[in-house]
């Protein structure tokens, strides 16, 4: 099926107000809630600043609307947490493209169902760690950190807005060269639009105020067009120049990425010696496992084989991620999660993502996109 | 499903946590990136802590009946405890407790003391003693340029071990010492050192680790043997003018020694076998004594306020269920000297009570 594009924006004052570009996703799930299409909404909600997020899920379409707008300091990962905690709901799930294709490995694992799940999809051009985006605001913005009340990636700059109204941008390359900006993973990510859901909404070739959707799926095109009849959003048709500069826009991101692919898996890939380091700092807290959204056997062979006797020292690397790597790093979505909570800084997803760029040469499996889970792997996992 | 920031109560170094909460019992950790100490990151005690919510949790007030721990209810129980505290001089009791109670608690434990004229009180610390020197943050750590660390620090304390990781990226020289030849600390130091004992070690402090100490260093310790180490480490600190962070056993260690007398195990068993009624807040008496290492006769009675049923509590005389961190708000003042307030995650089971409301209705009663 061949997707549909449309501008689009929220009919109620209020939530167009509120949302990041006119409040299009909001008002898709208050008509998703209203009507009893799902139970539940998952999404993230903002926790006193713009640099804290937490995962909601809400089933009152009145408490959406503390959860408008987009968060670009707030790496946030969900798509585990649907099989692990909310599996026996109707669910909407607001979802960036790494969520989206963690979603997608989880289906083709049986642990999701994809007819219980409506999944809106987010354009993403990267978060911020919490921490380093404050840092880089006071060194680069020269701004309290607490006084930033917005902040979005366009036209290539990392753009805050203070408490009193004002605007400042740093270019993303500038920041990124001195090691600072977004978080590695998404330099690299090369999913700008997520179409493995149902709807994506993204600002690029949209007019401000305005979403730019495309609807993938049927149920995405019957969600978008009911939530129109019923009233909950407005539409214009978008012009082929639009779709053009959402084209040429994530063109140019997709080769930036790459680029960045090469730069940290090929070219400044750590040398054989800087493993060994790395290995000998692993505290074997098992964090880059447990955090995984594609790690999913019930009796994780790490824990059976390893852990008894995990207090050898050195860590042996091998075995432990080892075992992960045969069972998972195929599926690997390079969504940067394992790496965030390794409390050793140990850059562990650049092994797994390296080793499914690999796999991926070999086969053609794109992680998190193709339907069927690679012949070998389709049975073991589960 | 309801994800909510917390605090990490397993070690002091206060990490933030965030707890799932789902139906009303904790399921699970998620990242709490927003949080400066750790940004999401946690080691495996602290992802697996929410796990001590349940674990052999005491839902209801125990007595003692034929040397069997029954079912009782507040009433009798707390009726029992007053009953006992009057019939005994204040030189006969004791109150021990850990570094896990709040900053709030511990105002309160220390007050009631002091109300009740009851001198023998503690709170078990290892061998650390109380201090009043400036320490260290962990943002110092970051740019130190040298570290000496005693203890396994890397793996006791992984979050400051992080930093430890990230100077030694920047460049910083780690000496690491301990009583053993390999731990995860030493195999990431640039020098480690053996020593039998860490006293001595520091009577013969290596002029090559004084020799990097300086302005930008910091002396890292989770362990020493006795109490006077702590100032022999701070004149090495003075000396070399560089900076000490203790790191100390429990989450609220910190507050707690600057309010009651901090003890070790020596001090602690003294007190064990010079009372006849001791009450334990949310301590275990044997999970640091094995009975063979120092002799300690339990006192004629018993009381333990805690959540979970553990050895102090099992033989003990009356228990009475308290509620866990993720159950209640407060504060806790990490090891840095941090003060980080968390708030309640979960409703408490329907018969636990708050540890202050516990102490309030027994002081109540022995006014009364
Ligand atoms: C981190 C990030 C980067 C983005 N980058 C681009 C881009 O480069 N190009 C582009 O065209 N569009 C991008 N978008 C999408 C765009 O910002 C808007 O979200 C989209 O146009 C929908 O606008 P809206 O007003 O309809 O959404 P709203 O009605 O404001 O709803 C936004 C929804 O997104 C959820 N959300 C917010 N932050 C996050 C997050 N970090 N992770 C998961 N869910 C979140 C909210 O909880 C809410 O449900 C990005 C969005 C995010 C979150
Ligand atoms: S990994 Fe990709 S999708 Fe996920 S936050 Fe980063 S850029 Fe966005
Ligand atoms: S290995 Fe790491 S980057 Fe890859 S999917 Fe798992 S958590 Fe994400
Ligand atoms: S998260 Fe880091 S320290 Fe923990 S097991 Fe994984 S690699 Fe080792
Ligand atoms: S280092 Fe200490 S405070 Fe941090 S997660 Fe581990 S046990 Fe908890």
């Amino acid at each position: 099926m061949s997707s549909e594009f449309l501008l689009i924006r929220a009919k109620d004052e209020l939530v167009c107000g509120l949302g990041e570009c006119g409040g299009s996703v909001t008002s898709i799930l208050q008509y998703l809630l209203d009507n009893d299409i799902v139970d539940n909404v998952l999404t993230i909600k903002k926790e006193g600043s713009v640099y804290d997020a937490v995962p909601v899920l809400i089933s009152n379409s009145e408490e959406l609307n503390s959860t408008a707008g987009s968060l670009h300091c707030a790496p946030t990962m969900v798509a585990d947490l649907i099989p692990k905690f909310i599996n026996d709901t109707k669910l909407a799930v607001v979802c960036k493209p790494c969520d989206a294709m963690g979603i997608n490995e989880l289906e083709k694992r049986n642990q999701i169902d994809k007819n219980n799940l409506y999944k809106i999809g987010l354009n993403c051009g990267g978060t911020l760690m919490p921490k380093q985006a404050k840092e880089m605001f006071e060194l680069f913005y020269e701004v309290n950190p607490d006084d930033v009340i917005k902040e979005e990636i366009d036209k290539g700059q990392i753009i805050i807005e203070l408490k009193d109204g004002t605007e400042k941008g740093v270019k993303i390359d500038d920041l990124e060269e001195k090691g600072w900006g977004r978080r590695e993973n998404c330099q690299r990510c090369e999913i700008m639009i997520p179409r493995n859901t149902d709807i994506v909404c993204g600002n690029w070739g949209a007019e401000k105020g305005w979403t730019f959707v495309e609807m993938v799926t049927g149920k995405g095109k019957d969600l978008v067009n009911n939530g129109i009849k019923e009233g909950y959003i407005e539409s214009k048709t978008v012009s082929q120049k639009q779709i053009e500069i959402r084209e040429k826009l994530e063109g140019i991101m997709i080769n930036l990425m790459k680029k960045f692919g090469e730069k940290h898996l090929i070219i400044e890939y750590p040398s054989l010696e800087k493993w060994d380091e790395y290995w000998n700092r692993c505290i074997e807290c098992y964090g880059c496992r447990d955090i995984c959204p594609i790690c999913w056997c019930n009796e994780c062979e790490i824990e059976k084989n390893y852990m008894k006797n995990s207090i050898e020292l050195p860590p042996d690397p091998l075995t432990f991620q080892g075992i992960r790597l045969g069972h998972m790093s195929f599926s690997c979505i390079n969504c940067g999660q394992c790496e965030d909570v390794c409390p050793m800084e140990i850059p562990i997803s650049r092994i797994y993502k390296k080793m499914q760029r690999k796999y991926n040469e070999k086969t053609e499996y794109i992680a998190g996109f193709s339907d069927e889970l690679p012949p070998l792997f389709s049975s073991t996992n589960e | 499903m309801l994800i909510k920031h917390s605090i990490c109560p397993s070690c002091s170094v206060g990490c933030g946590i965030n707890l799932i909460n789902k139906n009303g019992k904790i399921v699970g950790t998620y990242p709490y990136k927003n949080h400066p100490i750790n940004e999401g990151k946690n080691c495996l005690r602290g992802k697996n802590i929410y796990k001590i919510v349940d674990e052999n949790r005491i839902l209801i007030p125990l007595k003692k009946e034929q040397n069997k721990l029954v079912e009782s209810n507040w009433e009798d129980v707390i009726n029992l405890v007053s009953n006992e505290f009057k019939s005994y001089s204040p030189e006969e009791i004791g109150i021990l407790i850990s570094g896990t109670n709040t900053n709030e608690e511990n105002e309160l434990i220390s007050k009631f003391a002091k109300g009740q004229k009851i001198t023998n009180v503690g709170v078990y610390a290892d061998n650390f003693p109380k201090f009043n020197k400036e320490i260290g943050n962990y943002d110092d750590l970051n740019d130190a340029k040298s570290i000496l660390l005693i203890g396994d620090i890397i793996k006791e304390n992984p979050l400051i071990g992080r930093r430890i990781i990230i100077a030694k990226e920047n460049g910083a020289k780690i000496f690491s010492v301990d009583d053993v030849n390999q731990t995860t600390t030493s195999i990431n130091s640039t020098k480690h050192f053996k020593t039998f004992s860490i006293t001595k070690f520091l009577e013969e402090f290596p002029q090559e680790i004084k020799d990097e100490l300086g302005k930008s260093s910091l002396i890292v310790f989770n362990k020493i043997d006795l109490k006077e180490d702590f100032d022999k480490i701070v004149k090495i600190a003075e000396d070399s003018n560089s900076k000490i962070l203790p790191v100390l056993k429990d989450c609220n260690s910190f507050d707690a020694i600057n309010k009651v007398p901090p003890l070790n195990k020596e001090e602690i068993a003294k007190i064990i076998n010079s009372v006849k009624l001791l009450l334990l807040i949310n301590i275990d008496i044997f999970s640091f004594f094995d009975e063979s290492e120092v002799n300690i006769h339990i006192p004629k009675y018993l009381i333990s306020i805690t959540h979970s049923l553990n050895e102090s509590s099992s033989v003990s005389n009356i228990v009475l269920p308290s509620y866990c961190w993720a159950e209640k708000s407060g504060t806790f003042t990490n090891t840095a000297g941090e003060v980080q307030s968390f708030d309640r995650v979960i409703k408490a089971p329907e018969n636990a009570l708050e540890e202050i409301q516990i102490l309030k209705m027994i002081e109540k009663k022995l006014k009364a």
